[in-house]
């Protein structure tokens, strides 16, 4: 089909179509490729949108770990509903696009960033995370131990990178 | 925040929030509607 919106044309309409755009483009740092993530449930690779799928329905909460100003071009709200829409509860990266940040605020996601930014090197695909302490979650405030909604939960996350424009980068 | 390695070792991060008091508020409501619902409760309490 011949569009200005090019291949994007196809994410519109209802969320959770728009879903299957979620970081489509971004890069796996476990691979250097985009939209390939191991689904440690099936223990295959998979597209990010199957794979977020895939925990959703297993009740597996994930996160996003990014590098610096993770989310730029990605003002449009719905970047950040799809990761709420599809079970993500959490980004941490390094910096983020301000306006991308706010949104995830608004969307009930935890925009969270490295105290120290090589701490990003610490953490790899293969690790689970866990997040205690939320309760005590106050403005301004270095979570070390911070607890995410009621109860602690154990992430399976993906690991990319997001210096590229989300909804623009090419297909491949 | 705490990542476990495939080997079960533990690695301790500190990491930064920048949320402020009512936003705070709102994500622990989660979000939109439960914020709503969360409001409703209280006045109707």
């Amino acid at each position: 089909m011949n569009s200005a919106a090019g291949p994007w044309l196809k994410y519109r309409g209802h969320l959770d179509n728009i879903s299957n755009n979620l970081l489509i483009g971004a890069i796996n740092s476990e691979n250097n490729q985009a939209n390939k993530i191991f689904n440690r449930l099936t223990k295959q690779y998979g597209g990010v949108p199957d794979v977020a799928r895939d925990y959703k329905k297993n009740k597996i909460s994930w996160i996003v770990i990014g590098d610096e100003n993770y989310g730029e071009g990605s003002s449009r709200e719905h970047a950040a509903l799809e990761v709420r829409h599809l079970g993500g509860k959490v980004v941490l990266v390094k910096s983020f696009a301000r306006i991308h940040e706010t949104n995830l605020k608004k969307q009930g996601v935890l925009p969270l960033t490295f105290n120290d930014p090589k701490d990003y090197d610490k953490i790899d695909p293969a690790d689970s995370i866990s997040i205690v302490g939320l309760n005590e979650l106050a403005p301004g405030k270095v979570i070390q131990f911070s607890l995410l909604l009621f109860f602690s939960f154990f992430f399976n996350f993906v690991k990319k990178f997001f210096n590229y424009n989300h909804y623009h980068s090419p297909l491949k | 925040m705490i990542v476990t390695k495939p080997n079960g070792t533990k690695v301790e991060l500190t990491v930064n929030q920048t949320m402020n008091a009512g936003q705070i508020e709102w994500f622990k409501a989660g979000s939109g509607t439960f914020y709503f619902y969360f409001i409703l409760f209280f006045l109707c309490k």
